[in-house]
C-alpha cells in the first residue's frame, strides 16, 4: 500500500476546474516533484493532500486514512470533525512559499509551539529537540531571534525545522524557494537534500529543475489539472514524452 | 406707535376689559414687544404641554400678565438645570416654572410671589400611605427631583429623624419621572409639588395623595412660589408685580386658580412669608467664586461618584469586549445566519443614539416586559453603554483579526492545530497588537460617555455636579471641578493605556498581508 493514494481528485474554484481527475500514488521514502506551468494545479493538489483545500470529487488517503473526510454508511464521503482532521494533519508536514513563521514567536518558539500544543510534548523536551533541529539546519545561534530578524533563507530553514519537529510521515513543500533571493536558495535546498537523504517522504512543487533532477525519484508533470507524465527524472529530462512536457522543458531550459 | 397698534389689535380681538394697557410695558425686554419666559414644560398642572402648546396655571398667568401690558408671550422650554443659568445669561425676561422662593435662591435672584406652594407625598392607593411627618418615610424609597425645595427639605430628615434608617432617595429629571417610579414599583413614595400631587391623582386613579399639603419644615409656613428675575432688572420685576395686582383685583387670578383646581394656592391666603427687602439692585455680576471652587474641589463628595464612574467604565468595557470578540468571530464565520445577526446588531446599536438606548433600557424595558424586567438605573445604564460599545468593539476586533496574514492561520492548521487553538495561540496574539491601541481609546471615550447616565439619575460625576449647582447656582465653579475630575481620570487611563501598549510591544513586526500567500498554479 502506497503512503499517499490520490484517486480521481477533482477541484473547482468557482467556475474554474483546477483539478480534473488526478490519480497518483507516492510510496513511503519517495521524493516526488510536481512540475508544470502556472495554473496547472500542482499547488492545489498539494494543499488537497492535507485538506487545506476540500475536494469536489475523488479521494485522498495518507497511510491508508482519508484526510478531512469519513466514509458514511452509504459509502459517500462526509466532512469529519475538525479535531480528527487536525490530528491527521499533525503527521503531515508542510512548508510554504512565504515561510509563514509565527510572527509573534521566536525561532525556537516557532519550532516548539506545535509539539507542545498539539502533541502534548513537555516544554523542556520540545526545546531540547527544537535546539537540536535548529542546529541541524544551521541556526542554533538564531534560536532567540524573531522572524523579522532572520533572512528569508533562514526563515525557511526554521520553517522546515518546525515541520520536522512534528515527526511527520510525509512532507509537502509548496515552492519553498520561490520567494527567496537567488543567493539564499542554496541553503534551503541543502536542508531539503539532507531531509531526502534521511529517507523522508517528500512531495514538492518546485521550479528548481536541477534540484528535481538530482533529488527526485519521480517527476510528475501536470498540465490543465491533470497528470500528463509520471516518470523517473533521467527519462523526463532526456526524453520527455508528452508535448506539454516538451514545451515546458524547452521554455525552462531556454538560456535567460 | 407700536403701543397704539397692539392696543388696536387687542380691541379687534374683542377683549373689552383690556382695551387699554393697565400696566406699562417695561423697557429692556429680551425681545421687544414680547415677554420671554423660561419654563420647564414637564410640570403639570403649572407648566406642561397640551396639544403641542404650553399650558397650565403658570402659562395662563404669564399670558394674562402679558395682556395687561399689551405684550405677546414667548415660552422657552428648558430643563430644570437650564432655568437659572438661562435667566442669568439673559435668555429670558423671567422664569415661571413653579419655582419655590428659598433664601438661597433669593441671594442670587429676585422673586415675585404668585402662588402658594407646598409639598405633598403621593403613593400607590393600594398601600394606603398617609404620613403626618417625615418619620414615617424612614427606610422607604422616595422619588423626587434633585436640587428642588422638596429635595432639600426632605434631605434634612436623613440627618435627623431618619438617621438610623435613612430614606432611599432617587432623583429624577421631572415630577413625571418621579411619579412613574410609583407605577413601576421602583419607589414607594414620590415627593412632589402639591399641585402636581392633586393633578396626577385625578389623572391616575391608582395613585393618591399620601400626606397633607405641607411646607418643607414643620415650623414654617408653606413656601411661596415666585416668578424669578435678575436682580439687575428692577423695572421688569416692578411691572410684572403691578400686573399681578391688577389680575388679583379684576378676578382673573381667582378664575385661573379655579380653572386648574389650585384654589389652595391662592397667594393672598398666606400669613406673612413676604420676601424681605431686596438686596441692592444691580449688584449681580458674574465672578469666579474661588472659595466655592476650592471647597467643591477638595470636598469628598466626588470620591464615590468618581469610583462609580470608573466602575461603570470598566464593567461596560468588559461587556463590550466580550461582545466584541463574539461579534467579530461571528462576523468572520462561515455561517450566513451568524453574519446576519452581527450585521443587525451593528446596524441597530450604531444607528440609535446612545442616550436613547440608555433611557430605553431604564424606562421602556419595564413597560415592554410588563415590569418583568425592571433594572436599577446603574445596571440599566451600564448595560446600555456596554451593549452599545460592543458594536464598536466588534469592528475593532474584527479589523484586528483580518489584519493577521491568513498564512499564519494556515501554517497553524497545517501543524495540526484545531481552528480554536490556531485562533487562540497564533492569530489572536498577533491581532491583539492591532486591537489594543484603539481599545484604549474606547476606554477613555467610555469614561466620558458615562456622564450621559445622569439622565437616569445614576450618581456618577456629572450627575453629582448637577446636583450641587442645582442648589448653589455656582455653575462655572462646579463644572470646573467636574471637568478636573474627568481630566484626572482620563489622565490615569491614558497612563494605563501607555503601559499596556508597551507590554504588548514585543520584538516583532506584524505579519503583514502582502504579496499573495496563496497561488493556484
Amino acid at each position: 500500500m502506497a503512503l499517499v493514494e490520490i484517486r480521481d481528485v477533482h477541484k473547482r474554484f468557482g467556475m474554474q476546474d483546477v483539478l480534473k481527475g488526478v490519480t497518483l500514488d507516492v510510496e513511503a521514502g519517495e521524493v516526488v516533484c510536481l512540475l508544470g506551468a502556472s495554473g496547472s494545479g500542482k499547488t492545489t493538489l498539494l494543499r488537497c493532500i492535507n485538506h487545506l483545500e476540500s475536494l469536489d470529487g475523488g479521494e485522498i488517503k495518507v497511510a491508508g486514512e482519508l484526510v478531512g473526510y469519513a466514509r458514511g454508511v452509504d459509502g459517500k464521503l462526509e466532512e469529519e470533525p475538525d479535531r480528527i482532521t487536525s490530528a491527521k494533519r499533525a503527521r503531515i508536514g508542510m512548508v510554504f512559499q512565504r515561510f509563514n513563521l509565527f510572527a509573534h514567536l521566536s525561532a525556537l518558539e516557532n519550532v516548539t509551539e506545535a509539539p507542545v500544543q498539539v502533541l502534548g510534548v513537555s516544554k523542556a523536551d520540545a526545546e531540547k529537540r527544537a535546539l537540536d533541529l535548529l542546529a541541524r539546519v544551521g541556526l542554533k545561534d538564531r534560536a532567540d531571534h524573531y522572524p523579522h530578524e532572520l533572512s528569508g533563507g533562514q526563515q525557511q530553514r526554521v520553517a522546515i525545522a518546525r515541520a520536522v519537529a512534528m515527526e511527520p510521515r510525509l512532507m509537502l513543500f509548496d515552492e519553498p524557494t520561490s520567494a527567496l533571493d537567488p543567493e539564499l536558495v542554496g541553503e534551503v535546498l541543502e536542508t531539503m537534500r539532507r531531509l531526502a537523504a534521511d529517507g523522508m517522504t517528500m512531495i514538492l512543487v518546485t521550479h528548481e529543475l536541477a534540484f528535481a533532477r538530482e533529488v527526485a525519484d519521480r517527476i510528475i508533470m501536470m498540465a490543465d489539472g491533470q497528470v500528463v507524465e509520471d516518470v523517473p527524472p533521467a527519462s523526463f529530462f532526456s526524453t520527455p514524452q508528452h508535448p506539454r512536457s516538451k514545451a515546458f522543458l524547452a521554455r525552462a531550459m531556454r538560456p535567460a | 406707535m407700536r403701543h397704539l397698534l397692539s392696543a388696536a389689535i387687542l380691541v379687534l380681538a374683542a377683549t373689552p376689559a383690556l382695551a387699554a394697557c393697565p400696566v406699562r410695558a417695561p423697557a429692556g425686554l429680551v425681545t421687544p414687544g414680547t415677554l420671554t419666559i423660561g419654563t420647564m414644560l414637564t410640570n403639570p398642572p403649572q407648566t406642561f404641554v397640551e396639544n403641542g402648546e404650553p399650558a397650565g396655571f403658570d402659562i395662563d398667568m404669564s399670558r394674562a400678565i402679558a395682556e395687561t401690558m399689551c405684550l405677546k408671550t414667548e415660552f422657552v422650554n428648558v430643563t430644570f438645570a437650564g432655568l437659572f443659568p438661562g435667566l442669568m445669561s439673559k435668555k429670558f425676561d423671567y422664569l415661571s416654572s413653579g419655582l419655590g422662593i428659598t433664601p438661597q435662591r433669593r441671594e442670587t435672584f429676585d422673586f415675585v410671589p404668585y402662588f402658594r406652594g407646598g409639598i405633598q407625598l403621593v403613593g400607590r392607593k393600594e398601600n394606603h400611605f398617609f404620613f403626618q411627618n417625615e418619620e414615617g418615610l424612614c427606610g422607604l424609597r422616595v422619588a423626587t427631583i434633585a436640587g428642588t425645595t422638596q429635595a432639600l427639605a426632605l434631605e434634612r430628615a436623613n440627618r435627623g429623624v431618619c438617621k438610623q434608617r435613612p430614606i432611599d432617595f432617587r432623583y429624577f429629571p421631572s415630577f413625571n419621572d418621579a411619579v412613574i417610579q410609583l407605577t413601576k414599583n421602583s419607589a414607594d413614595i414620590a415627593f412632589v409639588d402639591w399641585g402636581f400631587a392633586s393633578y396626577i391623582s385625578r389623572l391616575m386613579p391608582e395613585l393618591a395623595p399620601a400626606s397633607p399639603i405641607i411646607s418643607g419644615r414643620p415650623d414654617v409656613p408653606r413656601n411661596l412660589m415666585g416668578l424669578a428675575f435678575r436682580k439687575s432688572e428692577q423695572a421688569q420685576e416692578k411691572a410684572v408685580s403691578e400686573a399681578i395686582q391688577v389680575l388679583e383685583r379684576n378676578g382673573t387670578y381667582g378664575k385661573l386658580l379655579d380653572k386648574w383646581h389650585l384654589r389652595n394656592g391662592d397667594v393672598r391666603n398666606q400669613s406673612d412669608d413676604k420676601p424681605k427687602a431686596k438686596a441692592q439692585s444691580g449688584s449681580f455680576a458674574i465672578v469666579f467664586d474661588s472659595k466655592a471652587f476650592f471647597d467643591t474641589l477638595f470636598s469628598t463628595q466626588f470620591f464615590l461618584p468618581a469610583l462609580t464612574t470608573l466602575g461603570i467604565t470598566l464593567v461596560a468595557m468588559l461587556i463590550a469586549i466580550v461582545l466584541g470578540f463574539g461579534g467579530a468571530l461571528a462576523a468572520l464565520s462561515q455561517s450566513k445566519i451568524l453574519r446576519g445577526i452581527v450585521q443587525a446588531y451593528l446596524g441597530f446599536f450604531r444607528g440609535v443614539p446612545v442616550l436613547v438606548q440608555i433611557v430605553f433600557w431604564y424606562n421602556a424595558l419595564p413597560v415592554l416586559t410588563n415590569n418583568a424586567i425592571n433594572l436599577p438605573a446603574l445596571v440599566a445604564g451600564t448595560l446600555a453603554l456596554g451593549l452599545n460599545e460592543g458594536a464598536y468593539m466588534t469592528e475593532i476586533i474584527r479589523s484586528g483579526l483580518i489584519s493577521v496574514d491568513p498564512g499564519q492561520r494556515e501554517a497553524a492548521r497545517a501543524l495540526g492545530m484545531t481552528k480554536a487553538k490556531a485562533m487562540r495561540r497564533i492569530v489572536m496574539p498577533q491581532a491583539l497588537r492591532v486591537i489594543i491601541p484603539p481599545t484604549g481609546n474606547q476606554f477613555i471615550a467610555m469614561l466620558k460617555t458615562t456622564s450621559l447616565l445622569f439622565a437616569i439619575a445614576v450618581p456618577e460625576i456629572f450627575a453629582t455636579g448637577t446636583d450641587i449647582y442645582g442648589r448653589n447656582f455656582k455653575y462655572f465653579e462646579v463644572l470646573s471641578v467636574v471637568s478636573i475630575w474627568y481630566l484626572v481620570l482620563t489622565g490615569l487611563l491614558t497612563l494605563v493605556q501607555k503601559g499596556v501598549e508597551r507590554r504588548f510591544q514585543v520584538r516583532q513586526r506584524p505579519a503583514v498581508k502582502g504579496a499573495l500567500a496563496l497561488e493556484h498554479n
